[in-house]
């Protein structure tokens, strides 16, 4: 064996599913995923925050005190918009797809 | 935050590397901590008051406590949750470990190079032939991907590595800076039980990452030391990691089942949580096999994680068992260990199981408040 070989991304074994339909399970495994990569992001602004204060670049309270202007406001609630429509994607394809479906099924 | 040792085997960690592993051992601590306990809050005021409803008694086992807390909402959540922390926990480990894979492999290399021709460093003998037990190839144990047992390069450690950052996380920091909280309980039982006992040559059986077995040579620095397992690459790094600690023992792949040491040569028979990772039948081949190897007036001991009082306390410590794939331990719960003892060849009256409660803080505890170790000791 000279070849390093990725190792599984998974254990072997049955994988036990909670909830009667699995798809409330992989909600769950998935906000905990996303909660961890938060976690993740809020450090590394922690951090950064805590490297500019220290070397005088950007004080500490300078980031709490900050208001946004009218321009950066705007650009804030359009960021928001465009998050919140790929958050919710597949729940627009969902209902989207059924509205489809719904209208080819009254044409026939 | 954490208190891990930081020795030469340590996959080092980046920022976000830390903060995921920080992440993880902070979420299981407040799932032992604060969502756990909910699970027997609704079992007292939801689940058993129904059952008694349906059935005018209250459940006769853990089986029946099984039955109706599978559907329980809130036992459903906590168990979703608590099986993915076990999953992301691994992910959080495994990746500074292959980030830094080949590093690892060479600087396991290096420490055990030091160690051979040296008298006062231990040793390494890996058996490619060895068959390693079904019971640790039909799932990997505690979900760790490819579990003790799997190499996936030469001379691998990374199951090693993954394992010792793994299990203190997993403990939220209660197995100690080097995971030693094992090794230390059962030396402490020794020296309060048998303080004149002076073991001149160890076994530790099912040693993995050499842990405990660490802690038995700081112990007794005058006794020969061997940590045997089935596993090749928890030993290859159990071999490095006690070489960077400075502490010399000899490590080598066996079945704990049937081993080449000679019969009667052994003072001491160690082994830490490993009964319950085995099977019903290799458990009485161990213990006659621990019978074997001791010489008249050695001593067996055996630490073993406790499996509940009442059914409810039971069902939730065999959580591990349905959903943390440790299989046979759900078994264990039936198990009269001083039984087993007799069926491997020890006398009856040589036999003693005993309980002892570590400290612990209650976001280290998974599955209940309390938590007790269970001691098997027999002299042969």
């Amino acid at each position: 064996m000279k070849e390093m070989r990725d190792p599984p991304q998974r254990p072997k074994g049955h994988r036990p599913y909670y909830f009667d339909d699995p798809a409330i399970d992989q909600l769950h495994s998935a906000v905990l995923a996303l909660t961890g990569e938060l976690a993740v992001a809020l450090d590394r602004i922690d951090s950064l925050e805590r490297q500019l204060a220290a070397r005088g670049v950007v004080p500490t309270d300078a980031i709490d005190s900050y208001r946004p202007d009218a321009a950066a406001s705007q650009a804030r609630m359009q960021r928001y918009t465009a998050l919140a429509d790929r958050i919710l994607k597949p729940f627009r394809d969902y209902r989207e797809n059924l509205f489809e479906r719904q209208q080819h099924a009254h044409k026939e | 935050m954490s208190s891990f040792k930081r020795h030469a085997m340590v996959a080092a960690t980046n920022h976000d590397e830390q903060a995921r592993q920080d992440f993880v051992t902070a979420f299981r601590g407040h799932l032992s901590g604060r969502v756990m306990p909910g699970a027997y809050c609704i079992y007292q005021k939801r689940v058993e008051p129904a059952f008694v409803k349906a059935h005018a008694r209250p459940p006769a086992d853990q089986e029946e406590v099984r039955q109706w807390m599978t559907r329980d909402p809130y036992y459903q959540f906590w168990s979703a949750m608590q099986r993915r922390s076990q999953e992301i926990l691994w992910d959080a480990v495994i990746d500074p470990t292959e980030r830094q894979w080949a590093s690892l492999l060479a600087r396991s290399r290096k420490l055990a190079g030091k160690a051979r021709g040296s008298r006062k460093r231990g040793s390494l003998h890996i058996d490619p032939q060895l068959q390693v037990p079904r019971y640790h190839t039909a799932a990997d144990i505690h979900l760790q991907p490819g579990g003790y047992h799997t190499d996936f390069t030469a001379d691998d450690v990374a199951a090693g590595v993954i394992y010792d950052q793994g299990i203190n996380i997993y403990m939220n920091g209660a197995l100690g800076p080097e995971n030693n909280l094992t090794g230390d309980t059962l030396v402490a039982y020794l020296r309060e039980k048998h303080p004149d006992f002076k073991p001149q040559r160890i076994v530790d059986m099912g040693c993995a990452i050499g842990n405990s077995t660490v802690v038995w040579g700081r112990a007794f620095p005058k006794a020969e030391l061997h940590g045997i397992d089935v596993g090749a690459p928890v030993l290859r790094y159990a071999h490095a990691r006690a070489e960077s600690l400075g502490v010399p023992i000899h490590f080598s792949q066996q079945d704990a089942e049937h081993t080449n040491f000679k019969t009667g040569s052994v003072d001491l028979v160690v082994s830490h949580i490993m009964l319950h990772e085995t099977s019903k039948s290799a458990l009485v081949r161990i213990m006659k096999e621990c019978h074997r190897v001791l010489r008249p007036g050695g001593l067996m001991l055996h630490l073993e994680i406790p499996r509940g009082r009442d059914a409810i306390e039971k069902f939730m410590h065999n959580w591990e068992s349905y959903n943390n794939n440790e299989t046979f331990a759900r078994y264990m719960t039936h198990i009269d260990l001083a039984a087993e003892a007799i069926k491997g060849g020890f006398a009856a009256d040589k036999i003693r199981v005993d309980e002892f409660a570590p400290k612990l803080d209650v976001a280290q505890m998974n599955y209940t408040e309390h938590f007790f170790w269970k001691i098997l000791a027999a002299w042969r």
